[in-house]
């Protein structure tokens, strides 16, 4: 009786010590490792453990498994080289997930996945040589040939649970031949601290951006990437406090690396996405470096670029300003209707007496109405009185053209009001 | 003798009825019709009849109510050919108009508590609302404070889900003024048994802004890697939990690191959003080394 007692005593205890606990010593591969939140694979769909420390020199440290991974799944081999079982290792492997998967001599990899457990895979092997393939079957749909021979079988385990990841290390460890981890990145994570990165306003955040820009491959990456850029330019530029943190920021962005890169990514040569090109002018547009003129000049005149772009490095020339007069002139007098439409409305923006004769010139010699309502609208926005005038005398010259008309006579109306 | 016990007490209650009627106020009975009437203005002219109604009786409590409940400042404006339109608007504040609901709850204290707990925060108008915030935090201030607890407590763990957001509202909006009261029994209802009612403590606490909710906070965020379910919070309560940690800041910011390096939390993401908010610089690294992190990849063990 006392003895009966003392052994639940001993189960209630073993029970708990390793049922209530959510992390995990692995003694063998030498890490920690630990439960996941409970709802992740519904928030995340992801599912695992995560790794919380490795012992440096143990088995997981030498195959560089990091600290923060989270274990996904633990995959094995049965090897049937050496006299490996092959129906033992097909149950194993289809056990839970109903698929099958072999590596081949070739090098193959093949899945082989039917409906329903106990269903068969049309697959008989000898040793570890395909001895017959059923037409029809998952085996002849994945192309496997009778004499085809096997290396090995592959069992994907899925973690989920602290006794899942024991179960798969200690069945791989005793029986199979090869063990890997597969590891999965938790989603949105990086896109988040790049989009607070961004709104910190921090120095130490613009290299590792920049990086991101540069280097990754991933374009969900890149482009939230580039707008925190140009959220850290406009808060630098347009914060008016003057601590030493907005200092460094100011420093770090004066520094040119990120007026280079800017300039680099505009080009459509180089940045394939639109955002990004966007989001460059909009950096160009706000640090105004008179380096930037030549490139945005440049995407102003490529016709091959997006209208709205185009437009944008127009945009950009007006917010550089009086700099930018001389190549602006340029463009309108060498460039098409497209670019001088533009060019016209960013020395409207400018203004200043050199773009105001351009322009004035220009409305006696213009013959496309669409420009002219543009350099109309852009002498108005000058609107002193030579450009007053300039108007006035269009006005006259055109009475036909009634939408031109009409036009001027707006412009002019509000002029007045102004004026009055 | 049953029998007549039973007579006597319902000819007392006549009596007391018909006494009742007796201080019969002419201009609260116009009032109350205008309103239930379809005429143009009801509203602005039952106001008018409720004022007299409270200069004939100052002690009517029904007709200070409702000018609390009806005033307001839209009624009122220069266009108005009332001289005195201006004293009139000022006379139809938020504070007045909580004050108006206040002296009603003076008369009668139990009716217009429950009152204005459960009818008048249901009204969908910010005006009637936020009158009957101010007159609830009047009787925090000077009326029976632990009655006005009881009834928000009741009211949070309520049902109905109007009930619990209006007192999660007025509990957080008191707070703010008395942390040390608010807190501890917004503490408290983190382990009711309706998840709403946790729901709306972990909003209210959020709102407060106090720092003594943290570790609570902090354990409820952390509850979801429990190794059994009923230990842990549900998600979304965990989510706001995130989300009110953000909105207190100041130390939170440290929790808030420690659960975005949290790689087995399903709340880094949120916890990162919420330092994006509070711009802290505490939270740069964290993040930088979040950038750095290793992506899906295979790892080979030797054993």
């Amino acid at each position: 009786m006392l003895v009966k007692i003392h052994s639940l005593l001993v189960i209630v205890i073993l029970v708990c010590a390793v049922g209530c606990e959510n992390r995990y010593h692995d003694e063998q591969f030498k890490i920690h490792i630990q439960q996941l939140d409970s709802d992740l694979e519904n928030r995340w769909s992801t599912n695992g453990v995560v790794v919380i420390s490795v012992e440096p020199n143990g088995p997981a440290a030498i195959a560089q498994l990091e600290e923060g991974e989270l274990i996904s799944y633990v995959v094995g081999e049965y090897s049937l080289g050496s006299g490996g079982n092959y129906g033992r290792a097909a149950k194993k492997s289809m056990h839970e997930d109903n698929n099958l998967i072999l590596r081949l001599a070739d090098g193959r990899i093949v899945r082989l996945a039917v409906r329903r457990s106990g269903d068969k895979t049309g697959l008989k092997v000898d040793g570890n040589v395909v001895s017959e393939v059923k037409g029809g079957s998952p085996a002849a749909n994945a192309n496997i040939q009778v004499g085809d021979s096997i290396d090995s079988v592959i069992d994907e385990r899925k973690i989920r649970t602290i006794g899942d990841y024991k179960e798969a290390i200690e069945e791989f460890t005793k029986h199979g031949s090869k063990l890997t981890f597969r590891t999965t990145e938790l989603a949105g994570v990086k896109i988040a601290a790049v989009e607070a990165l961004g709104e910190l306003g921090d120095k130490r955040a613009v290299d590792p951006l920049m990086g991101i820009v540069e280097t990754s491959g991933d374009l969900s990456l890149r482009k939230p990437a580039i707008r925190s850029l140009a959220r850290l330019v406009e808060f630098s530029q347009s914060s008016a406090d003057s601590t030493e943190r907005v200092q460094a920021l100011r420093e770090k962005i004066a520094e040119g690396r990120l007026v280079a890169l800017a300039q680099k990514y505009v080009k459509r040569s180089v940045e394939a996405d639109q955002e990004i090109r966007r989001t460059c002018i909009a950096i160009l547009g706000v640090l105004k470096p008179q380096s930037a003129i030549e490139v945005l000049t440049a995407v102003m005149e490529d016709n091959g670029e997006v209208p709205g772009i185009r437009f944008q490095a127009g945009l950009g020339l007006s917010q550089i300003g009086a700099d930018a007069v001389d190549s602006l002139i340029a463009a309108f007098e060498r460039g098409d209707a497209n670019v001088k439409d533009i060019a016209a409305s960013a020395l409207g923006n400018i203004g200043g007496t050199r773009s105001r004769d351009v322009l004035i010139d220009a409305l006696d010699s213009l013959e496309d109405l669409t420009i002219r309502l543009t350099v109309v609208d852009a002498l108005a926005k000058i609107g002193d009185a030579p450009a007053i005038r300039a108007l006035q005398s269009q006005k006259e010259r055109f009475q036909d053209e009634s939408s031109l008309n009409t036009f001027l006579n707006e412009v002019l109306g509000q002029l007045e009001a102004q004026s009055m | 003798m049953n029998k007549r016990l039973r007579a006597s007490v319902i000819s007392i209650c006549l009596a007391v009825f018909l006494v009742s009627c007796g201080s019969h106020n002419e201009y609260l009975s116009k009032g109350k019709e205008l309103i239930k009437s379809e005429r143009r203005r009801k509203e602005e002219r039952a106001v008018a009849q409720f004022k007299l109604a409270i200069q004939q009786e100052p002690g009517n409590a029904e007709a200070h109510y409702l000018l609390g409940f009806y005033d307001s400042q839209e009624f009122y404006s220069s266009k108005s050919s009332s001289e005195n339109w201006e004293e009139d608007w000022e006379m139809a504040s938020t504070e007045n108009r909580g004050k108006h609901m206040f002296l009603a709850y003076q008369q009668e204290q139990n009716k217009y508590l429950e009152i204005l707990v459960f009818e008048t925060l249901r009204r969908n108008e910010p005006g009637v609302q936020n009158a009957a915030l101010n007159a609830l935090k009047r009787i925090y201030n000077q009326g029976d404070r632990n009655k006005l607890l009881k009834s928000l407590k009741k009211a949070i763990k309520s049902k109905d889900n109007r009930d619990r957001h209006d007192a999660h509202w007025v509990l957080a909006e008191i707070g703010k003024n008395a942390p040390g009261t608010i807190v501890p029994l917004l503490v408290e209802l983190l382990d009711h048994k309706r998840k709403e009612t946790r729901l709306n403590a972990v909003k209210a606490l959020g709102e407060i802004g106090d720092e003594n909710a943290i570790p609570e906070l902090v354990k409820i965020v952390n509850s979801g890697s429990a190794k059994r379910a009923r230990d842990r919070e549900s998600p979304e309560v965990r989510q706001l939990a995130v989300e009110a940690l953000g909105k207190i800041g100041g130390t939170a910011v440290k929790e808030l690191v420690e659960i975005a390096e949290n790689k087995g939390s399903s709340l880094r993401v949120d916890a990162i959003q919420a330092l994006a908010t509070l711009g802290d610089e505490r939270a740069v690294n964290p993040l930088l080394n979040a950038l750095g992190e290793q992506g899906s990849r295979e790892v080979e063990v030797k054993f």
